[in-house]
């Protein structure tokens, strides 16, 4: 389904060459590594924000290398919550979608939310409803950057469990780069050590 | 240029031989250069809000503070109420003497008009038609320059400060100078629309205001977080959603205090508008005060009905600050 074939990228210092793997349908992947690594770099080359040094990037057979982000159809949750001080819980789901608000709260297990204003969440709240918000877009991949880094173990714990549930009943494939080796491997199908490259 | 300055066509007249005044002009003109560069400089230093003092405690235990404010309130606020109550003042000539008097007279004057001066309700219209032209040429104009400066810098920082450098050269000359040049412009492209082409004072207007609008919106869009334009294009969103549903409504306080500042710069220019509209009938209201103020003093109602045009500017203007002071506490953000 996605297929990343001899990515490059480098700035200044090289960040990683060569790199290929490919992602199945519901597949997930994570990609760990040390700090300064490139795994974000990585991440943000996939969805469209980075442009790759050399390398292709197909999504069902199709060469989406040089589309602009918006229209690659790769969500990406960042690793603070990026929700939109102006708008309530349901004007940041809007932008993904104009319906389906409930279900998808209901999904990430905020069941009437949609009024709140979101300076009143939490950080686990505030990363759910990104979560919600990015599959509300119906992405064809899910990139997630470290998401669970700012919450504590507890909540992590029960975070990774249920995005990693949401993503395989989606059947939607993912990547998620995070430095924690643990998470990486309660999350993942697959580990990629970006380092060892 | 200096060989030929102020010449009118006739040999010797008004000439200056030497390029002394050349010189000068290029040695102002780069000092003026180096001016706007420093200050481009640092206001790029500057995008970090300062947390400069707690408000309440400004409020409740700065005692001191109203030793500076209230001469402070007072240099502003007399010369205003003055303004005010001068229209309501008007001079009774006696044989001998002259007194004053408490009248409406002035403002009957200047809300008829004569054969000399139009009322003031036409020009209080012409102001508010230069300055909503002004406002919606020079909005969207100042923030596409200034959101052109935001992406150079990310990619180019030197053609982003020449380019920033260059939108501000209208903000470092005097109205007066802007006026000449548009009417010279105006001029050599179409003579007639110096005379006929009625929207001309906005065109002046829309050139000093423009600095202005870009000098609000940059450091807004400097300070907004890039991850809010990068999530929105992951979300699918293009570029003129993006602009409608997060960047404006993020930068409101701003805008909103760029469109108040357009509006009352425009309606209280005079510089520009006296050159460029002297010779037609495009009285705005700070035109009107001026020649109503050239009537001869022997007029008891020169000052006063002067007085009540300005009045009026004044009132339309302190209501704009007004409204724009309420909404900016409320949000809490949009800078200047």
């Amino acid at each position: 389904m996605l297929s990343c074939q001899k990515l490059s990228k480098s700035f200044g210092k090289k960040l990683f060459s060569d790199l290929n793997f490919n992602l199945d349908e519901g597949e997930i992947l994570a990609v760990v590594g040390p700090s300064g690594c490139g795994k974000t770099t990585l991440l943000r080359c996939i969805c469209g924000l980075e442009v790759l040094d050399s390398g292709k990037i197909l999504l069902n057979e199709r060469d989406i290398t040089q589309l602009p982000a918006e229209e690659r159809g790769i969500g990406l949750i960042f690793q603070k919550p990026v929700l939109y001080p102006h708008l309530s819980v349901s004007g940041n789901l809007s932008l993904a979608s104009l319906g389906g608000h409930s279900n998808a709260l209901a999904e990430v297990g905020l069941p009437g939310f949609e009024n709140r204003e979101v300076d009143t969440l939490s950080g686990g709240e505030g990363q759910r409803v990104s979560l919600a918000r990015a599959l509300l877009a119906n992405p064809r991949v899910l990139l997630l950057d470290e998401p669970f880094s700012a919450l504590d173990s507890d909540l992590s714990i029960r975070l990774v469990d249920d995005v990693r549930a949401i993503i395989k009943d989606r059947k939607c494939p993912a990547v998620l780069v995070t430095h924690n080796l643990e998470e990486a491997k309660r999350f993942s199908d697959r580990i990629l050590d970006i380092s060892k490259v | 240029m200096a060989e030929v300055s102020s010449s009118a066509g006739i040999q010797g007249y008004m000439e200056f031989s030497s390029d002394i005044v050349l010189g000068a002009s290029l040695i102002q003109f780069l000092i003026l250069l180096t001016s706007l560069w420093l200050m481009s400089i640092l206001q790029r230093r500057r995008k970090v809000k300062w947390q400069q003092s707690n408000e309440i405690f400004v409020q409740t235990n700065n005692t001191n503070g109203w030793f500076v404010l209230v001469p402070a309130i007072c240099f502003v606020i007399l010369p205003l109420v003055s303004i005010i109550l001068g229209s309501f003042r008007v001079r009774e000539v006696r044989s001998n003497s002259s007194t004053f008097i408490w009248s409406t007279a002035g403002w009957s004057d200047a809300i008829e008009g004569s054969y000399s001066f139009p009322p003031l309700s036409e020009a209080l219209l012409n102001s508010l038609i230069y300055s909503f032209t002004t406002l919606a040429v020079a909005l969207p104009l100042g923030y596409i320059l200034a959101s052109t400066i935001h992406n150079l810098e990310l990619k180019k920082s030197s053609l982003s400060q020449i380019l920033e450098i260059y939108t501000m050269l209208p903000f470092a000359l005097s109205a007066a100078m802007i006026g000449l040049g548009v009417m010279l412009g105006i001029i050599k492209l179409n003579p007639s629309a110096a005379y006929d082409f009625p929207l001309l004072p906005a065109l002046a207007h829309i050139i000093i205001t423009v600095p202005f609008v870009i000098r609000i919106i940059l450091p807004a869009l400097r300070s907004l977080d890039v991850s809010y334009e990068e999530n929105a294009r992951v979300l699918g969103l293009n570029y003129f959603q993006r602009l409608i549903k997060v960047k404006l409504p993020l930068m409101k306080g701003s805008i909103l205090v760029a469109t108040v500042f357009t509006l009352a710069m425009s309606l209280g220019e005079f510089g520009a508008s006296f050159i460029v509209a002297r010779n037609s009938d495009w009285v705005t209201l700070p035109l009107l005060i001026d020649s109503l103020r050239g009537k001869p003093m022997k007029d008891p109602l020169t000052v006063p009905s002067s007085n009540a045009v300005a009045t009026v500017l004044m009132i339309i203007t302190v209501i704009l600050f007004l409204g724009v002071e309420k909404f900016r506490s409320r949000m809490n953000r949009g800078m200047f």
